[in-house]
């Protein structure tokens, strides 16, 4: 790095800027800023020429920091930030102020008024880069081994896959044999091949692995360590003479399965002739082979029992496929059993197999009979009572045995292993994909991967596929060595933090953790492996002792005052918004390309993520003369980082309600759901709020 | 340091830019449609036409790929040149005639009614927004898929992708406006928790369930039945019901 000078480079974009903008003003508006040793006007600052003047500049002039105003971050960012480095200045510490989509094309009409806002930009632009501070990416070494937690078939499969690229494996699994669910499974749909061989063959392969090694009746005790090696401790059974375990891994695959429920009471079961699928599988299992057919002669079944209502409102997906398995080997083995399957819906995986599946049964004579699920069958000691419901009338079928489709369940350890692994679970406690829809290098991935029923009730080619899919995944990450983030991480400042834990608590990405400090207090330290930026832990620290190296709470502030600055002396209303980068502030930079107006009060300050917006800077934008502000976050359940935007809505709900107790109108703040690819919204909400602030007039705080 | 002539006019530059980047320097207009400052040209879209001289004659080429050289004696206005671009434009009006963008292009060269049609269609593919997935974002959610009149821009096997972020870069770049987030990353109402989801429609019979779209057209199923009188109707709507469900 050369100096500490800022240098602004103002682009004229060939004339799509220059006609609108006074550029000299614009030249003039910041050479007089604090910290600004040079302002130059190009003609291009993407051109090969414009960058080759802005690295001379940069050598020439000793800048420590450059600012360009033209076009967005989003577009110019990357290019313009390699020139610098190519001049040996950290990408970093390179500013980019949209005046063009932000300003110059949304007030064509009203160029005056455009270049005072511009000159705005600027200042903000200035403000933020003095403040901005290089950061370097984040990176560590990958153990080039893996752990998989469960083996079902979902382990099984991804510990050999996984063990066949060459990697080491340990395979934990709690109970005293391989192969989970699978063993107690007769067959396998669609070409009802015996699960018992399918299975054994690839026990039989995991045992004599090299690279794999089993631990069973074991469990996963304890995950420390971070992303690239994790520590794993491994408690063995009380029976075991072996001790506790402990190694270091680079991936974990969670092959943890799910349960298939017990269901005391519900249509009468008993375990006998009343009972599960799973339990009707073993009595399949056992009826073959015998000499003479010991499989009962009327069966019902009944789909979605005690699942797809309030206790269990999803569906087990594999239960269908499993009834039409069952009632067709029970036809093939006795055709003159009578055997009805009572169904709300038919979900079949993978309709167009399945769909000739279900025509063959009814050919061999299987009945099926839908019920609705406000009048679900009942069953007597003698017969299954169900309403038919397109047929209109009442059923009654005797039985030998009724199978219950019973739904899969999560494990009921689950939320330990979610917390162990930092783990998202959904509503019904299952292990959802996180994908996280962020700029690829801005995170690291971590090494775990879910795969199989733990996901979501998956039958067994689709949790052989998950299983290997998941595998490679492990075996590409492992295989790399090394995790890179460029992430903005949020660095704590020992001297400030008090210990309270909030922003523990408050990361979506489990980061933050508390470790002991040199006093009585236990302090807050982020894992910048983990950690994508967000900022919310920024805004909970009631100290301020957190802060991202970007848009840190000095920038925002700092870019606040720049940009309300003028209010005072032109005595215009001004309206402050804050834009996620992902939601409100994309959809203002469309706006710009597509050349929609809004009113140029507005005053934009782009944010990582909403979870980013804190009254602290909202109160501070009231005090320093904004008449209102606007805030634009992504709809619930678009959040880039995972509930940023929830956080934001109960923030600013509350902070209305304080504002409105101590006689301050709530309606000057205002949260809105944008959409990034619906400008027209944008505008209309935006406009919509200008509006009502005007009506307002300048508020009392402001006229003090 | 290398000199060329573009229009008469001597220009001095450093060896290694492009036509197109030393013309927009100079503030000479050619004009483009898959150009964008911020991506490696592509020359896709044919606007950006010039005649170079090489040898004893001109040749039409691609300024925005075309390396300048010492001595290059560059012609971005001839007749043949605007003739090249006037056709393209009609080209392009042929499915995008009601395109802004298009419309002044068309304007300013004065093309009038294009002599050919073809199905209506925003996107130009001037290949802006696969490559800003690409190059800017670092992402590749999205492809152009197909060959002649059947390419189009498209996120892998035309489902919805799960690699997109979501950033909007693509609609931003886009010229036309034909690009949302929903055309990408799909915003489906699903009945079931898969990778590959499909969009539920309300059964129209009950009410109360939810059907893939392709068990949801009962109106063929119901029209048959109108035409024979003698099923009853609950008979029919318990077969459309079945036939809709299985």
């Amino acid at each position: 790095m050369s100096g500490a000078g800022l240098g602004v480079f103002i682009c004229d974009c060939g004339d799509r800027i220059s006609p609108i903008l006074d550029m000299d003003a614009l030249v003039k508006g910041v050479q007089d800023l604090p910290g600004v040793t040079a302002v130059r006007r190009l003609r291009y600052s993407c051109s090969p020429d414009g960058s080759a003047a802005i690295q001379a500049a940069i050598a020439e002039e000793g800048l420590g920091q450059v600012t360009v105003a033209g076009c967005p971050s989003r577009m110019m960012g990357p290019r313009v930030r390699a020139a610098c480095e190519k001049a040996g200045l950290s990408g970093a510490l390179v500013e980019l102020v949209d005046i063009r989509e932000g300003c110059a094309w949304v007030h064509q009409d009203e160029p005056q008024v455009a270049t005072a806002k511009a000159i705005d930009l600027l200042r903000m632009g200035v403000a933020s880069a003095t403040r901005r501070q290089a950061r370097q990416p984040v990176s560590a070494e990958v153990v080039p081994a893996a752990l998989v937690i469960g083996a079902g078939l979902a382990g099984i499969t991804a510990a050999l896959t996984l063990a066949d690229a060459g990697l080491p494996v340990t395979l934990v699994e709690r109970e005293a044999a391989l192969g989970g669910m699978l063993r107690a499974v007769h067959t396998l749909h669609p070409d009802q091949r015996n699960a018992t061989e399918f299975l054994s063959s690839k026990v039989e392969a995991v045992t004599h692995h090299p690279r794999i090694e089993v631990l069973l009746e074991s469990q996963v005790a304890g995950i420390s360590g971070t992303v690239g090696c994790y520590t794993v401790r491994v408690q063995r059974s009380a029976g075991s003479h072996d001790g506790p375990l402990s190694f270091d891994v680079g991936a974990i695959v969670v092959a943890t399965g799910a349960r298939a429920a017990q269901l005391p009471g519900l249509f009468r079961y008993d375990g006998k002739r009343v009972v599960t699928q799973l339990e009707f599988e073993h009595e399949l299992q056992n009826g073959h082979g015998d000499a003479q057919p010991s499989l009962p002669a009327d069966v019902v079944m009944i789909l979605c029992a005690g699942q797809r209502d309030e206790a269990v409102p999803y569906c087990s997906r594999v239960c269908c496929m499993g009834a039409l398995k069952q009632a067709m080997e029970i036809k093939a083995a006795n055709p003159e059993a009578n055997v009805t399957i009572l169904f709300r819906d038919l979900y079949l995986l993978g309709q167009e197999v399945f769909g000739e599946e279900v025509l063959k049964a009814r050919r061999a004579g299987v009945e099926f009979v839908r019920y609705a699920p406000s009048s679900p069958p009942s069953v007597t000691h003698e017969v299954v009572e169900v309403h038919d419901e397109p047929a209109g009338m009442i059923r009654r079928l005797p039985y030998d045995r009724v199978v219950l489709a019973a739904p899969l369940l999560p494990q009921p350890d689950a939320s330990a292993v979610a917390s162990m692994l930092h783990l998202v679970q959904d509503e019904n406690g299952f292990f959802p994909d996180v994908r996280y829809r962020l700029r690829p290098q801005n995170y690291a991935e971590r090494g775990v991967y879910v795969c199989g029923a733990a996901h979501y009730p998956a039958d067994w080619l689709e949790t052989e596929f998950q299983a290997i899919s998941a595998a490679f995944n492990a075996s590409r990450y492992l295989r790399a060595g090394k995790v890179t983030s460029n992430a903005p991480g949020a660095i704590v400042d020992e001297r400030l933090c008090t210990g309270c834990g909030s922003c523990v608590q408050s990361c979506p990405f489990g980061a933050i953790s508390m470790h002991k400090g040199k006093g009585v207090l236990d302090l807050s330290r982020v894992d910048p492996l983990l950690c994508k930026g967000c900022g919310n832990c920024e805004v909970v620290c009631p100290v301020k002792a957190i802060s991202l190296p970007i848009d840190s709470d000095i920038q925002l502030l700092a870019q606040i005052d720049a940009a309300l600055a003028m209010a005072a002396q032109d005595g215009q209303s001004r309206i402050l918004a804050f834009g996620c980068e992902w939601s409100g502030h994309a959809a203002a930079e469309l706006a710009g390309a597509r050349r929609l107006a809004y009113p140029a009060e507005v005053r934009l300050v782009r944010v990582g993520c909403s979870a980013h917006f804190d009254p602290l800077h909202i109160l501070w934008a009231f005090f320093s003369g904004a008449d209102g502000v606007f805030l634009g976050a992504c709809p619930p359940g678009d959040c880039h980082y995972i509930n940023g935007n929830r956080y934001a809505q109960e923030r600013i709900n509350t902070l209305r309600g304080l504002l409105a107790e101590k006689g301050f109108d709530p309606r000057r703040l205002c949260l809105q759901w944008i959409t990034p690819d619906d400008p027209n919204d944008f505008v209309s909400k935006i406009t919509d709020f200008t509006k009502l602030v005007r009506a307002l007039g300048p508020h009392p705080v402001r006229r003090m | 340091m290398i000199r060329l002539i573009v229009d008469g006019h001597e220009i001095d530059t450093e060896p290694g830019r492009t036509i197109l980047e030393v013309a927009r320097e100079h503030g000479i207009r050619i004009p483009t449609l898959c150009y964008h400052e911020a991506l490696e040209p592509f020359a896709a879209c044919r606007l950006c036409m010039v005649e170079v001289q090489v040898g004893q004659g001109w040749r039409l080429v691609a300024s925005c790929t075309y390396p300048c050289t010492d001595g290059l004696l560059v012609c971005t206005d001839s007749d043949t040149v605007l003739r090249s671009r006037r056709t393209t434009v009609e080209l392009l009006m042929a499915s995008s005639a009601h395109v802004p963008v298009i419309q002044q292009l068309a304007q300013a060269m004065g093309v009038g009614e294009p002599r050919f049609t073809m199905e209506r269609n925003d996107c130009i593919l001037c290949g802006l927004c696969v490559r800003a997935c690409q190059e800017i974002v670092g992402v590749g959610a999205i492809s152009v898929i197909n060959r002649g009149i059947e390419k189009k821009v498209s996120p892998p096997f035309q489902v919805a992708s799960d690699t997109c972020i979501g950033c909007g870069t693509c609609v931003l770049i886009c010229p036309t406006g034909a690009l949302t987030l929903a055309d990408i990353a799909g915003r489906a109402q699903t009945v079931h928790r898969r990778a590959s989801e499909f969009e539920a429609v309300h059964c129209r019979l009950c009410g109360h369930h939810h059907l893939a779209p392709e068990f949801a057209d009962h109106e063929a199923l119901l029209a048959e039945a109108a035409a024979t009188p003698s099923l009853a109707l609950s008979e029919v709507e318990g077969a459309v019901h079945e036939e809709a469900v299985i």
